[in-house]
């Protein structure tokens, strides 16, 4: 008789199974209907204080619901408030930093930057960022320079980034001395981030330390900061290579004649090849033909990028520029490669065809 | 009353925008993608358009050739909405014949400003 048991206890299973299936399926829908429920109330309190959120925006007065909301209402008028900090500037995002402000929000907010928990810090010094007032401002730049975790100090910067204040860019550039800086690209970032408000502090900085002098420079290339220019001439002169090279691109950036001498003298054979590969690319970007013959002279450089931008920047040059790039092309020399490849990127932008490659001489020939 | 099609897929900017230029006495219709946006002017033609460049689908850029390939829509004014990473965008907004650009995060009151600028414009015109 085995098979009595085995049916028996395969019922059993079965009957677990379908118990375990009826379990999860009731917990599914549970849950679904308790999301409904949440996400429900949660539209409800959105709409009830939008209105009143978009007429702080405005410039309206902030009614005393919209200030006292608490438990659910007031986190909703807390996301849609920063959710249009985000999006707005001018006096609009004054209104709104005012009404979080007078919320009490900021003051929970930097109490939150003092929190164990390094995810709750570095949220709270997103929305600081948006907040943008003063003691949001102070606080961001002790988590840049302080903070133990390295995200809630790189979150830290770009909030920083967000204040559009003109003390945050000398915090940002004194945060790369610091010993485990945030990286360079997210700094760059919020300097560029910060926008014109940066710029008297990156000028100041230009006569900082090292780290400083490059980031100044370079930034200030980005932002297009023309009357920068004597003070990134200076630097072109200074004794670091990082520093001269970002001087080097910066003046290439701003396109302005009067630094074609000091560039020019950083082609020397004597220099870092990284700073004459630097200067050979700002001259074709100030393309000057007047420069036509030192780069030409770069040619055949046994460096590959002293070469190369050399060429790229004899195409910027038109009529001076093509010729010597012709001759090259036409000798036999490592500089030819880099010739002929100027050359066809430049018909390429200019919608031409480039010339064919000289057909390699028969075997048995030319021997 | 002048009517104006706010374009964009941020639901917190179109409030934004929509509220302001209600507040200022304009009549304004919304959509929340290109696609959207070709149905709405298809349907009437507003007096202006407020267009974001980056949208899911069809791009703002998109949908300004092609209305300006329509003869309804080639003389509909346009002002582009753009965030500050896209700022490249504006010059190739302006190729494709786009009126003005305001760039994300804005202000509200340059933005009417902008609007009533530009319709002042074109009715001086």
């Amino acid at each position: 008789m085995p098979a009595f048991p085995v049916a028996g206890f395969l019922l059993d299973v079965t009957g677990a199974g379908a118990a375990l299936a009826v379990i999860l399926l009731l917990g599914t829908v549970a849950a679904r209907v308790l999301r409904a429920l949440l996400s429900g109330r949660r539209a409800r309190a959105e709409q009830m204080m939008r209105p009143m959120v978009l007429a702080v925006v405005s410039g309206g007065t902030a009614p005393a619901a919209l200030i006292s909301a608490r438990g659910g209402l007031g986190r909703a008028a807390e996301r849609i408030a920063f959710a249009y900090l985000a999006q707005v500037r001018g006096e609009a995002a004054v209104f709104l930093a005012d009404l979080l402000a007078r919320r009490g929000t900021m003051g929970r907010l930097l109490r939150l930057t003092h929190s164990p928990r390094a995810h709750r810090r570095a949220r709270a010094a997103e929305q600081l960022g948006l907040i943008a007032s003063p003691e949001a401002e102070h606080r961001l730049a002790e988590l840049v320079t302080g903070d133990h975790n390295p995200e809630v100090r790189i979150v830290a910067t770009r909030a920083l980034g967000k204040t559009g204040s003109a003390v945050a860019a000398r915090t940002l550039l004194h945060s790369l001395s610091r010993p485990a800086p945030v990286p360079e690209g997210v700094v760059a970032s919020a300097l560029l981030e910060l926008g014109p408000e940066a710029v008297p502090g990156l000028r100041a900085e230009l006569a900082g330390g090292r780290r400083q002098r490059a980031m100044a420079a370079n930034v200030l290339g980005l932002l297009d900061e023309l009357p920068a220019w004597e003070g990134l001439v200076e630097n072109v002169g200074s004794g670091s290579v990082e520093v001269r090279a970002s001087a080097v691109r910066a003046l290439g950036r701003l396109g302005l004649p009067q630094a074609i001498g000091p560039v020019t003298a950083c082609l020397d054979a004597g220099e870092d090849p990284a700073l004459r590969a630097a200067a050979a690319y700002a001259l074709g970007r100030i393309g000057d033909p007047r420069s036509a013959q030192s780069l030409a002279a770069c040619l055949e450089d046994p460096h590959y990028w002293v070469a190369h931008n050399a060429a790229m920047a004899l195409a910027e040059f038109g009529g001076a520029g093509v010729s010597a790039l012709s001759l090259a092309a036409a000798g036999l020399g490592s500089g030819a490669a880099h010739a002929k490849e100027a050359l066809a990127r430049r018909a390429l932008a200019r919608g031409e065809r480039p010339a064919a490659p000289a057909r390699a001489a028969p075997s048995g020939q030319g021997q | 009353m002048t009517s104006v099609l706010v374009v964009d897929d941020d639901p917190d900017v179109c409030d934004l925008v929509t509220y302001k230029l209600e507040q200022s006495g304009f009549d304004v219709r919304r959509a929340s993608d290109g696609d959207a946006a070709l149905r709405e002017v298809a349907k009437k033609v507003p007096d202006l358009v407020l267009l974001d460049v980056m949208m899911p689908g069809v791009s703002g850029l998109e949908v300004l050739e092609r209305w300006r390939s329509d003869e309804t829509t080639a003389g509909m004014p346009v002002i582009m909405l753009t965030a500050k990473a896209q700022e490249n965008d504006v010059e190739r907004g302006f190729e494709l014949g786009a009126d003005d650009y305001v760039i994300k995060p804005f202000s509200p009151r340059e933005l009417v400003r902008r609007v009533t600028a530009v319709l002042s414009r074109r009715q001086s015109v």
